[in-house]
């Protein structure tokens, strides 16, 4: 599915979050979006699921597919999220409903969406568990019995259990350790790329950034700032502030790398 | 310079006034104090003239409210009744905010067994609710304003301690506390100059309910006779007075009860409008002024 | 286990400390109580018998294990006034609290859940505000005043719509169980909306905290409206919070509604308290003062221990619900 995002602003009450935010998508890419807490690209995904809080203001236009989601009915959103849409979350320690199964929780988007049988649900929730690699007994189990890791394979089964056409991850490694991190971004990728769907890939984190996309935007304060392909913004960013993005960046990485050898 | 200095008590009441429901509760609250400082000089009659033939009378030009059953001025009454009101909910917020601040200093205290005493002695007396200790106090005591303080400050009192407590914690055990600790201040001292500020919003808010509920237990425990002594006015005296009224003339039971009503939405609110109103976070006034003192002192 | 051990220990300190301070309260009055209760006029030997007759001429150690000793044994004593047991006295009141306060938490969940969630589910600015507003004036209307409007409103004789009595209970009691509901439906309904008041700003507070969660979010994602998300999602995560909550309230109410008992002359829990106290019947209001408090720390004990029991990570959750006195 491609996605197209023109002249996006987006205001929390009178305060202005996101402004005049161009971005597009093509049919089965992994696009990234970049930049620092509170740079508002958490926003933007929300926008794009029509999630943002009740006192936000939206403009510009939002397509995916054929589908424009600025203005349109929570209806007819409820339609697309979960059916074509699918999302990681940054947490799935606060995401996933702690008082349903596993296989509640999979189930639910084909539960909403699709006219099965018990026995058909539970059959693709087997399925997709041995995709995202987790034993089938998983099924019967709560979240706060599962680890991190494995929390967050539920969360990617769970976005991706009907086949959506574009995925939205938005921070889905930041709550977890350094290995778990790779792990779960070759899971998503390798996942997101057997089904030929496309996503948008958010995170603050240049090293997955460039494990989970080809191509890539920098928001800073709400613009974009910068644009291009992932591997050549992150050898040579053009504007300042994306430079000082990439050299925080990678004063971090170089950091984090050392306590993974100490660990 | 010094006049230069912007005075924060004015842009608090400043950016309270900007708000909607600011300018509502502090309009309400400042008629509240001024008739009743008007009512200790003046009141349209007096409250001892009492005329047994115009008993249960209803309005007129001589009486705006008409008369409860001794021929008394009930407009009169209810303008007297806005003082002791007002004596009551100054009175239980001090005691409260007493009590409760000594309870968080408990709660928070370095020792371990008091802190964890004390937070369970709370959670088991909170159960306990207000009618019930002023019930107990009225039997020795009988019907009194000490009655209503006592027992309305002690329970709001434990109730703001339970609020305060994790904010008091969060403060108590930062670096700063500690290093003023290893610097040899007092607990006390830690008390007014660290942790106290760090639970103002909380204060500002909870105080604000409890002088609201003392307005309304007020009505209450007068009504029920253990709360302010016959003879007395008070908004309760005259909601219960006006029970009896209500055969006559059954308008005149709007009043009070309008008033009370009125005054105790203004009380909740204020806790609200305060707390955003001294909230630097949630104030752009408010951090202008610290900045400039900032660069003042530099 | 260490936790629950301390507290039953605190429970049985608590009740110590309240037995002694109701104790006191009532033998520090100036006079002596067989005075105070014989009445002014009442002739020296009818004081004298008094005071032989509760004991109260042994030393005060004495006389309070002297009570003590018969509340283990679940005697509280009798009434001088009407010379009924204590005990049954509380029987008869309770057969009109417990049913009004029940039929006042119904009418209170009626009104203020779903108000509290259409509170939340409201997307309009306006719609939002008014519901704020609504909140915080059902707080703020005092019991008593809130009894008289609908008194103006529905009362025999007074009222605009002058159909439902406003004053007493049938002397037979539950005899009649019609007559004796419909003296309730008036009073019932003042709790039921002042109750429904706070438990509607509970539900709304509750709610609204989850609707901005992520799991309205992951709910939504899957395909939920954020109406269904809130209703099935948001409800269900909530409960455990909404029913201590009226759980709570419940308790409350007991005393609660004493200025309502009063107001519709209802023979009541708290009503015959405040009776006992205004004719000074001491050691009737000695026991019941006593029992009432012993009640109320053992509610605090059993949700206490059962949010423990429930969940360690609730520690400062849900204070207990204020029913304006």
């Amino acid at each position: 599915m491609s996605v197209t995002v023109e002249g996006l602003n987006i205001a929390i009450g009178s305060k202005p979050i996101v402004a005049d935010v161009d971005l597009n998508i093509a049919d089965g890419e992994r696009v990234g979006l970049i930049g620092s807490s509170g740079s508002g690209k958490s926003m933007i995904s929300k926008a794009m699921l029509g999630l943002l809080p009740l006192n936000a203001t939206v403009s510009g236009s939002i397509t995916l597919g054929d589908a424009q989601v600025v203005g349109a009915p929570e209806r007819e959103l409820a339609d697309l999220r979960g059916r074509y849409v699918g999302t990681v979350f940054q947490n799935p320690a606060a995401s996933l409903n702690p008082v349903m199964t596993v296989a509640q929780q999979m189930g639910l988007p084909l539960k909403l969406h699709y006219d099965l049988t018990e026995a058909e649900r539970s059959e693709r929730v087997a399925a997709m568990l041995g995709k995202v690699g987790l034993q089938e007994e998983v099924a019967g189990k709560y979240p706060h019995e599962l680890s991190g890791g494995q929390q967050q394979r539920v969360g990617i089964a769970t976005a991706l259990i009907t086949s959506p056409r574009f995925i939205i991850a938005d921070e889905p490694t930041t709550a977890l350790d350094s290995i778990t991190q790779r792990q779960i971004v070759d899971l998503l990728t390798s996942l997101v790329d057997d089904a030929g769907a496309s996503m948008l890939f958010i995170t603050h984190d240049f090293s997955v950034l460039a494990h989970a996309t080809t191509r890539c935007y920098v928001l800073e304060s709400g613009r974009i700032v910068d644009s291009g392909a992932t591997a050549d913004v992150l050898a040579n960013p053009q504007t300042p502030e994306s430079k000082r993005l990439v050299s925080a960046a990678r004063s971090l990485t170089l950091r984090n790398t050392k306590e993974d050898l100490h660990e | 310079m010094s006049k230069q200095r912007p005075n924060k008590l004015g842009i608090i009441v400043r950016s309270i006034w900007q708000r909607g429901e600011g300018k509502f509760t502090l309009i309400v609250l400042a008629l509240w104090l001024a008739v009743a400082l008007v009512s200790l000089v003046w009141t349209p009659q007096s409250l001892w003239t009492t005329d047994g033939y115009h008993v249960w009378a209803k309005p007129s030009a001589a009486h705006w409210l008409g008369t409860d059953g001794t021929g008394a001025d009930v407009f009169s009454w209810l303008m007297a009744g806005s003082r002791t009101n007002l004596l009551i909910v100054l009175l239980t917020v001090v005691v409260s905010a007493l009590w409760g601040l000594l309870l968080v200093a408990a709660m928070v205290a370095r020792n371990s067994a008091l802190a964890s005493t004390s937070v369970v002695v709370i959670d088991a007396l909170i159960s306990i609710p207000t009618v019930l200790i002023a019930l107990i106090l009225a039997v020795p005591m009988g019907a009194s304003i000490t009655v209503i303080v006592i027992a309305c400050g002690f329970g709001y009192g434990l109730n703001l301690a339970r609020v305060a407590r994790p904010a008091a914690l969060l403060a108590a055990r930062s670096a700063y506390v500690e290093s003023a600790l290893a610097n040899g201040a007092s607990g006390w001292r830690v008390l007014i100059s660290h942790i106290i500020p760090n639970i103002l919003p909380v204060l500002a808010v909870q105080l604000s309910l409890s002088a609201g509920t003392a307005v309304l237990a007020e009505s209450g425990l007068t009504y029920l006779g253990i709360g302010v002594p016959s003879g007395v006015p008070s908004w309760g005296h005259s909601l219960a007075t006006s029970v009896k009224l209500i055969n006559v003339f059954p308008l005149t039971v709007l009043w009070p009860g309008l008033i009370v009503t009125v005054v105790v939405v203004a009380l909740n609110v204020f806790g609200d409008v305060l707390r955003d109103a001294i909230d630097p976070v949630a104030n752009p006034a408010l951090r202008q002024t610290a900045s400039v003192a900032e660069k003042e002192g530099k | 286990m260490r936790f629950v051990i301390r507290r039953l220990l605190l429970f049985v300190v608590a009740l110590f400390g309240i037995s002694v301070v109701v104790f006191a309260a009532l033998r520090i009055l100036p006079g002596d109580v067989a005075s105070i209760m014989a009445g002014i006029n009442a002739p020296a030997s009818r004081v004298a018998q008094l005071r032989e007759q509760l004991g109260l001429n042994r030393p005060l150690i004495a006389q309070y294990f002297d009570w003590m000793g018969a509340l283990v044994t679940g005697d509280f004593g009798t009434s001088i006034l009407t010379g009924r047991s204590v005990t049954s006295l509380i029987g008869a009141r309770a057969s009109i609290t417990f049913p009004l306060i029940i039929l006042g938490l119904l009418i209170a969940m009626a009104i203020g859940l779903p108000l509290g969630c259409a509170a939340v589910l409201a997307r309009s600015p306006r719609v939002r505000a008014a519901f704020h507003v609504l909140a915080i004036i059902g707080g703020s209307v005092p019991a008593l005043w809130g009894g008289l409007l609908l008194i103006l409103l529905f009362g025999k004789g007074v009222g605009v719509v002058g159909i439902l009595p406003s004053q007493g209970f049938p002397l037979d009691g539950w005899e009649q169980p019609g007559s004796a509901i419909v003296s309730l439906i008036l009073p019932a309904l003042t709790v039921g909306i002042i109750v429904g008041a706070s438990l509607m700003r509970y539900t709304r507070a509750a709610l609204g905290d989850l609707a901005s969660s992520g799991y309205i979010d992951m709910a939504r994602s899957c395909g939920m409206t954020r109406t269904q998300a809130v209703l099935n999602v948001g409800l269900r995560l909530a409960m455990p919070q909404l029913v201590s909550v009226i759980g709570l309230t419940f308790a409350s109410m007991i005393t609660g509604v004493m200025v309502i008992e009063n107001l519709f002359a209802l023979p009541g829990i708290g009503n015959g308290l405040v009776t006992d106290v205004g004719n000074r019947d001491l050691i009737a209001v000695q026991s019941e003062l006593f029992l009432l408090a012993a009640f109320f720390l053992g509610i605090g004990l059993i949700v206490d221990v059962l949010h423990r029991i429930l969940d360690p990570r609730l520690k400062n959750a849900g204070s207990v619900a204020e029913v304006n006195a």
